[in-house]
């Protein structure tokens, strides 16, 4: 896998999960049309905000963390990222650096303040659940139009929303295989194009996670998810990620994304 | 007497409701399931089972799988290549929670300007130097590889992690099957609690089918060599076929599934159901000789066995009841629902019987019995010998149960799923191979909990963890551990330049000597800092860059979300209870004299197994008590005399003592399967010594001890034998089963039919002559 998973996370997915509204309402379409149409795709040059993610077990449990993220585009397909860790207290402080390369392997480096030392990260890691979360990767990562195929199904009322209702399945069994999907369904705001829930089956065809999104905010014209709540219902575990303060295209120092830059800023 | 003149009146009516009844709880019968899984059936308020269970709450993944590839050029890049490709496509299984292999386990090596995280072997080898360049890796990675590479190294083990919503077996079989449709070119080996949970599910469906049709056919033969016609066969048959199917579905209406227990239900209940039946028809043949219109004959013939049917059917009933006392919920299942099948074929053998009957013409023709003459012949010449000969009987008996004393000593109790299998059965040869070159299957588990969020994290905590896995290790029969110290130790030592001094748990505090960048003068320039440092603070920063970088799961089936709760699991290469005995015992002494930080419980299925084995030892005592309190209760109430009862439990105590002195001598162990035999045996028992008492009672009122011994031996003494032959071939049946388990029990439960028989013809004989009880005399039913 060239590009890197965590920064497909959240350069790529993380906001770009903000879907576009397009001006004019939609007609009579394809599942297909529908899903394209909300995977149109912003473009800012620099990005920043901070994320709380809020893992739940069974048992009322909680573990809060809090992260405050910047990326920035490079070039066109490639993107640098930092992830600055806020809570809890014994990790706070810990940065991670990617550095994506378009050829060949990206840099990620991890700040420890407790050893005040960047290393340097090598790791074959394929991904798989995003910070121990119910959000993998892919979840949350930039979603690829062509790796589903889409059958729209009748529209319904979520929350008070008109939808429309896709079923995706994968187009190839490699897809299932990397998603751990079967299928999924999706619930698409007719009037913004933005998923606000979304039902995952696993490869045994049992219902296995339920995406809902109580938070949308409009930034720029562009529409974003800033509430997300992942439940793994076979678990009864969930992960709940908001996004605060969300700004594009904010001056950042061109030394920002360096490795020098990450062992300075506290 | 009213029961027989109602259903006489009401003859079509009743054999209506008994098939109507029949074919309502036969319909439900459809729906029966099965739960092979042995520990299933431990209540829930043993503490190892209920942390068991709590485990699945905590990790995503409790049981795995064990797949062992068997190949001579294990090392090589074709083999490695499968290897790659096999753990691959087992990840993508739908009910695959992880996998670990040789190929994807992960290394962590500290290198010039960091971590390298990588699968130790990331992708299928091309050449030799790949192949080498991976075994240094593993080698040499401190990873647990005796999990996952034989001690040989011609096998490699990839461990599946089951998800906790799939049932074990099922998964299982999912693998299983997936492994076969490779048809890979090596030799493979399958194991793992839930592929012998599959291959006792197995077991127990191919036991449930052909043992039952076995028990029918013998049936079938035996009723056919006593009465040679059609009614003869086919009525006590019907008796048999309905109980069992209504007792089948009433399990399916309560909500019980078939158990290793309940399985054997119906081969039991078959053997039982039978002998009222046959009782009932050998009196009417009888009778039908003299003239007279069917329902006078049936009325005749009830009569005089109404009586007899229900007590010897209660006495029967409530020693199945008596395995209630067990706390194991399946063994509690066998006695109450054959119990329920013991009173169903009781009801149908009164009404049901006597109802066909009276439809039935007097047959013309019936056979005379030559053979009857023989057998009377013998009784007389039996009671003759026992008149005869009785204080030398005596002191033989007298020194057959010394010498059966001296078996009690010998006994094991072992419970061990894997002794249950045949030698060839390939569950356990798989199992064998596999626990003799690997870590081990089964595994124990100590659950280390703190008091709040991130208390594992704390050096102290890890620490005391660290020296629990290094006890664990140097005992017997455990093959290694695996917990999230190994990770925060590796990660110790990869930060530090991969120096084996740092292999170890960060201390409480920590010095750190570092640089720090700051600005003097508008430049950024690097100056020295000591800092202090807490190690839980290191110990922290090390996970969240694990996590960050490598596989999140394996993590989170060793450490509970937010810290709190951790495991360490020690793989055994055993299931002998002995070992695991030992081996609790020491390790929770290690625990109290070491452990301080944490509370630290012991679960896994090697506590399991051990609670099983406590609760049969438990069982086995309180069922024997039980049984023979009640069967002695039972018969007292029906001859209205405490001492008959005492007397009537004499033939039993003999056959417990029997039992149990074979089972010294022959090498048989105690375990849950056998543990059963004792109160069936008293309850099915208890019926000759029952018939015996009641003849010779009767028989005495006319005559001397010596000539009623004679008359009580042909009219109650040949039934006795009849009916025991029957019973005993009945559940000789199960001699045929997949389990070893099941044969022992199937050996030791017809023999207990013959030594009760025994103790009612010799054993009360030899009392009567010997002491001439006088309230046999006195006190009439």
């Amino acid at each position: 896998m060239k590009s890197n998973s965590v920064l497909r996370v959240v350069v790529s997915g993380l906001l770009a999960i903000g879907f576009l509204i397009t001006s004019q309402p939609v007609h009579a379409q394809t599942g297909r049309e529908i899903m394209q149409k909300a995977l149109h795709k912003t473009s800012w040059q620099t990005m920043q905000g901070d994320v709380t993610l809020i893992l739940t077990n069974a048992r009322g449990e909680q573990r809060i963390r809090k992260i405050k993220m910047f990326s920035r585009k490079r070039t066109e397909d490639e993107n640098d990222m930092l992830m600055r860790f806020v809570a809890p207290p014994d990790v706070r402080g810990t940065a991670f650096l990617i550095i994506e390369h378009a050829k060949g392997e990206d840099e990620r480096y991890l700040y420890l303040p407790a050893l005040r030392r960047v290393k340097r990260i090598a790791s074959s890691g394929k991904g798989g659940n995003f910070m121990s979360s119910d959000f993998t990767y892919y979840d949350i990562g930039r979603p690829k139009l062509d790796d589903w195929t889409y059958k729209r199904l009748a529209d319904t009322t979520i929350a008070g929303h008109l939808c429309y209702q896709l079923e995706c399945l994968p187009a190839t069994p490699q897809i299932a295989r990397d998603t751990g999907y079967n299928k999924i369904i999706r619930w698409i705001r007719q009037d913004i194009l933005v998923t606000i829930q979304s039902h995952y089956f696993d490869r045994g065809n049992r219902l296995w996670k339920v995406l809902t999104v109580p938070g949308v905010q409009k930034i720029n014209d562009v529409w974003f998810q800033t509430d997300m709540i992942m439940k793994d219902i076979q678990i009864n575990h969930q992960s709940e990620m908001k996004f605060e303060n969300i700004q594009v295209n904010v001056k950042l120092p061109p030394q920002f994304f360096s490795v020098r830059y990450l062992q300075r800023m506290r | 007497m009213w029961l027989t003149q109602w259903v006489v009146k009401h003859a079509k009516l009743v054999v209506f409701i008994t098939l109507l009844v029949t074919l309502f709880f036969g319909y439900q019968a459809k729906n029966l399931q099965r739960d092979p899984d042995i520990t299933a059936s431990l209540p829930q308020n043993i503490p190892a089972k209920k942390l068991y269970d709590r485990m699945s709450d905590i990790f995503p993944s409790r049981d795995f799988v064990l797949i062992a590839v068997e190949s001579d050029s294990l090392f090589s890049p074709t083999v490695l290549t499968a290897i790659y490709t096999l753990t691959q496509s087992l990840q993508d299984l739908p009910d695959v929670y992880s996998v670990m292999s040789p190929t994807n386990i992960k290394i962590i090596r500290g290198t010039e300007e960091g971590l390298d995280i990588r699968d130790a072997l990331p992708h299928p080898p091309k050449t030799m130097a790949d192949v080498q360049a991976f075994k240094n890796a593993l080698f040499t990675s401190d990873m647990p590889v005796e999990l996952i590479i034989s001690k040989d190294r011609r096998m490699a083990g990839i461990m599946v992690f089951l998800k906790n919503v799939v049932r074990p077996e099922e998964g299982a079989k999912e693998i299983m099957d997936f492994v076969n449709r490779q048809s890979l070119p090596f030799t493979i080996y399958i194991t793992g609690k839930p592929v012998l949970t599959y291959y006792l599910g197995r077991g127990m469906a191919k036991d449930f089918g052909m043992l039952f049709s076995l028990v029918i056919l013998l049936i079938i033969l035996i009723l056919f060599i006593s009465f040679r016609n059609a009614r003869g066969v086919l009525i006590p048959l019907g008796v048999v076929i309905f109980s069992v199917l209504v007792t089948l579905g009433f399990m399916v209406l309560v909500g019980a599934k078939l158990t290793h227990s309940t399985n054997m239900l119906p081969i039991l209940l078959s053997s039982i159901a039978v002998a009222d039946g046959i009782h009932i028809l050998n009196r009417y043949f009888e009778r039908a000789r003299t003239n007279g219109t069917p329902q006078s004959t049936v009325i005749n013939v009830m009569k005089e066995l109404n009586a007899p049917v229900a007590v010897t059917s209660i006495t029967t009933a409530f020693g199945f009841l008596a395995l209630n006392t067990s706390r194991v919920t399946s063994v509690g299942d066998l006695g109450r629902f054959t119990a329920f099948g013991v009173m169903v074929a009781m009801v149908f053998s009164l009404t049901f019987i006597p109802a066909v009957l009276t439809l039935l013409p007097i047959p013309k023709r019936i056979r005379t019995r030559k053979e009857s003459q023989l057998r009377n012949k013998l009784a007389v010449r039996y009671a003759n010998f026992l008149i005869e000969h009785r204080g030398l009987t005596g002191i033989a008996l007298l020194v057959l149960i010394v010498f059966l004393a001296f078996g009690f000593t010998r006994i094991r109790l072992e419970n061990n799923t894997i002794e249950n299998f045949p030698k060839s059965h390939p569950a356990r040869i798989a199992f064998e191979k596999v626990n003799q070159e690997f870590a081990g299957t089964t595994f124990l588990t100590a659950l280390v909990e703190t008091d709040s969020a991130g208390g594992i994290k704390e050096p102290r905590v890890l620490q005391e963890m660290d020296s629990l896995e290094t006890f664990l290790q140097r005992q017997p029969h455990v093959g290694t551990t695996l917990s999230l110290v190994d990770f925060v130790k590796r990660m110790n030592k990869a930060l530090h330049g991969d120096s084996a001094q740092y292999y170890r748990v960060p201390p409480e505090q920590v010095i750190v000597h570092s640089t720090e960048w700051v600005e003097k003068n508008g430049q950024w320039v690097e100056v020295p800092v000591t800092d202090t440092i807490p190690g839980r603070v290191l110990v922290a920063q090390y996970l969240q860059l694990y996590e960050m970088s490598a596989k999140p799961e394996d993590l989170a089936n060793l450490v509970n979300y937010n810290y709190q709760i951790a495991r360490i699991n020690a793989f055994l290469d055993t299931e002998s209870s002995q070992a695991l005995r030992t081996l609790d015992q020491k390790t929770r002494q290690y625990i109290a004299s070491h452990v301080n930080h944490a509370n630290v419980a012991l679960t896994g299925t090697s506590e399991l197994f051990l609670a099983i084995n406590d609760l049969v030892v438990k069982g086995q005592f309180y069922s024997i008590i039980a049984s023979l309190i009640l069967v002695t209760l039972v018969t007292a109430i029906s001859f209205r005399s405490l001492r008959i009862g005492l007397l009537n439990a004499i033939p039993l105590f003999f056959a417990m003592w029997f039992n149990f002195g074979f089972m010294g001598w022959a090498g048989i162990p105690l375990n849950i399967v056998t543990m059963l035999t004792s109160s069936i045996a008293i309850g099915v028992g208890v019926d000759y010594a029952v018939h015996f008492i009641h003849r010779y009672q009767i028989d005495l009122k006319d005559f001397n001890y010596e000539e009623s011994l004679r008359g009580t031996m042909v009219e109650a003494g040949i039934p006795i034998v009849l009916n025991a032959l029957t019973v005993g071939l009945g559940f000789a049946v199960m001699l045929f089963s997949v389990f070893l388990g099941v044969r022992h029990m199937a050996l030791l439960i017809s023999l207990a039919m013959f030594t009760t028989c025994f103790g009612a013809i010799t054993i009360l004989p030899v009392l009567f002559l010997t002491l001439k009880p006088r309230f046999l005399k006195k006190e009439n039913q």
